[in-house]
């Protein structure tokens, strides 16, 4: 039942993202041209080429960012770990900023050439999974959850660091380029480069599904779950490896996205008040989904200029997490 | 009851492999686990009595010796095969917020289970008869997190009860509870042991309830050889009370209990 409202609000919100967009379309028109009857006009390129591969990257981008950050919380048994607060964007950003101050920089993601687009997506595949490796080192060695914290966002100031150094040599065009990157959105990915996207994206989101049960058996920690057959090491491998994927795929084409990955999972809860992931995984991808198609939107709402995605995120991201600190306290008394 | 041995160990030492080095923390102790049987291992803290329990359970490799469960050595089993042989209760707590008792107790079943883990009838019915064992059917529906720590041991108890295992360790079960619940608690495993005919084994601190109460004893200390043996004759040959009397306790073996050599 829940989980149909909530099906059903995401086709609301695709829809209403490929209806309403910074140029106003008739809704006449939008229909000519999705049932095919108009294929020349600027308004079919808009709708063809804009606002229909946005909205599947908003729906994947929000589905992943939101899985990354379960498999996060559920291997960390921390509720404030997620790609972006853990340093994860920032190792992919740093990978990203590497490749491209290489490159010139002067070329958009979304203009570039599949090798060149490669060469990003290994930098931020790269920078992820180093940053992910290095927390699970610490993670060992880190029981307490907000020292496990601290230290990701330490990484992440790190690689902030170096990022500001590299932009600093570097030229003023390279530096505009990644630039616009790091304030992200779901407009990078043009139609031609969907099916690679999609395809990476879903990659990922099979493997959080085939990872259910192992998920199930770490909520009751590391030496149950050993004690229930499961292969610990191994399992923490594929859930770095999927998250790493994950993060990887969709900073290199949207940018370093803050708090879907965080807050989603919390969002979800509130619906679903469940630790079960084969009930609580859907649910999260679904409302990824959704938060992503409706930050999406809220980037249009003021006047005709488009907001970056990172400055509607943290609206809906910040109470989320700081509403998660007051419950913890609470209950702990 | 008869005697069938489910697990033994052989010249096991135990200890850690930190940073090259090897510390050793208990020496070539021998001893056997039986079926039906309620077996307490009682020493002081530091006596290794943790260590012991997470090397039996396959948390920790031995240094040296073996760990013989149904006649086959610990170190040639999978994750898989050993999951349907030995299940433990830890001092952990599940920390998970909205996990219910139903969901942890049938996560025991996980070894039976397949690849996405979904529970079928005998897995249900399995659940719900460890449940009824420990008499917790009513608080299924509940979140652990809303528990007591005494009921939050009984659903780590049902829960392996639900994993079918011969054998059964419980490390530490009776701490941080109350006097009456530890004995509860005590007693809800020897009753499960001669029920079932597994072989249950805690360690704990509670000496006096353990005496009591225990079909079987193993004896530790730091500067001593491990003992073992039946509760009863152990008690009443004196040997528990050469054990554990110093200066400041004497062990009085009519009443089980001990007493304060000097109590001014």
């Amino acid at each position: 039942m829940r989980i149909t409202l909530l099906v059903i609000a995401v086709v609301v919100l695709a829809v209403l993202n490929v209806f309403i967009g910074a140029v106003d379309i008739p809704v006449r028109q939008i229909l000519d041209v999705l049932t095919g009857n108009d294929k020349e006009s600027v308004e079919a390129y808009i709708v063809m080429q804009s606002r229909l591969p946005m909205t599947i990257t908003a729906i994947l981008a929000g589905s992943g960012l939101a899985v990354a950050g379960l498999l996060l919380q559920t291997t960390f048994r921390n509720p404030l770990a997620g790609p972006s607060i853990l340093g994860i964007n920032s190792g992919a950003s740093l990978g990203v900023a590497i490749v491209m101050l290489a490159m010139g920089g002067s070329m958009t993601l979304g203009s570039m050439s599949v090798g060149g687009y490669s060469a990003v997506l290994l930098g931020a595949f790269a920078g992820s999974i180093a940053v992910m490796g290095i927390l699970l080192l610490l993670s060992t060695m880190l029981r307490n959850s907000l020292m496990l914290l601290i230290t990701g966002i330490m990484v992440g100031y790190l690689a902030s660091s170096v990022i500001m150094i590299l932009n600093y040599v570097s030229g003023a065009d390279s530096v505009r380029g990644y630039v616009m990157w790091g304030m992200s959105s779901f407009n990078g990915v043009t139609m031609s480069h969907i099916p690679l996207f999609a395809t990476s994206v879903c990659v990922g989101l099979i493997a959080a599904i085939a990872l259910m049960k192992p998920l199930n058996l770490l909520t009751l920690g590391d030496e149950y779950a050993r004690n229930l057959g499961l292969n610990t090491g191994a399992v923490r491998n594929m859930l770095l490896g999927t998250t790493g994927l994950l993060s990887a795929v969709i900073t290199a084409y949207c940018g370093p996205v803050s708090f879907i990955g965080l807050s989603v999972p919390h969002i979800a809860r509130i619906v679903f008040p469940t630790d079960n992931h084969r009930k609580l995984l859907p649910a999260v991808m679904l409302t990824g989904a959704g938060i992503g198609l409706l930050c999406n939107l809220l980037c249009l709402v003021p006047g005709s200029s488009v907001l970056p995605l990172n400055a509607v995120t943290p609206l809906i991201g910040a109470p989320v997490v700081v509403w998660i600190i007051i419950k913890n306290s609470l209950k702990r008394g | 009851m008869g005697q069938i041995e489910k697990m033994r160990v052989e010249k096991l030492t135990t200890g850690y492999r930190s940073h090259g080095e090897t510390i050793v923390v208990t020496k070539d102790i021998n001893a056997v686990l039986n079926g039906g049987e309620l077996t307490c291992l009682l020493g002081p803290n530091g006596s290794g009595k943790s260590t012991l329990m997470r090397t039996m359970a396959g948390f920790l490799k031995s240094i040296g010796g073996k760990v013989m469960i149904e006649g086959k050595e610990l170190g040639e089993m999978e994750n898989g095969e050993m999951a349907k042989k030995v299940s433990v209760v830890l001092t952990s707590r599940v920390e998970a917020p909205n996990i219910t008792v139903r969901e942890v107790v049938e996560l025991g079943r996980s070894p039976y289970t397949g690849f996405f883990g979904k529970i079928n009838k005998e897995d249900a019915e399995a659940a719900a008869n460890a449940m009824e064992m420990v008499g917790i059917a009513d608080l299924a529906g509940r979140r652990v997190s809303t528990l007591s720590d005494g009921e939050r041991q009984k659903v780590m108890i049902a829960k392996a009860l639900a994993q079918e295992t011969p054998i059964i360790l419980l490390d530490e079960p009776t701490a941080f509870l109350d006097y009456p619940s530890k004995v509860g608690i005590m007693m809800l495993l020897k009753r499960l042991a001669h029920e079932s005919g597994k072989a249950v084994f805690l360690s704990t601190h509670d000496l006096e309830i353990a005496l009591q109460i225990a079909d079987s004893l193993w004896l530790m200390d730091k500067h001593k050889v491990m003992l073992t043996g039946r509760c009863a004759e152990l008690s009443a040959d004196g040997s528990v009370g050469r054990y554990f009397d110093n200066n400041d306790v004497i062990y009085d073996k009519d009443s089980r209990s001990f007493r304060v050599r000097n109590p001014e």
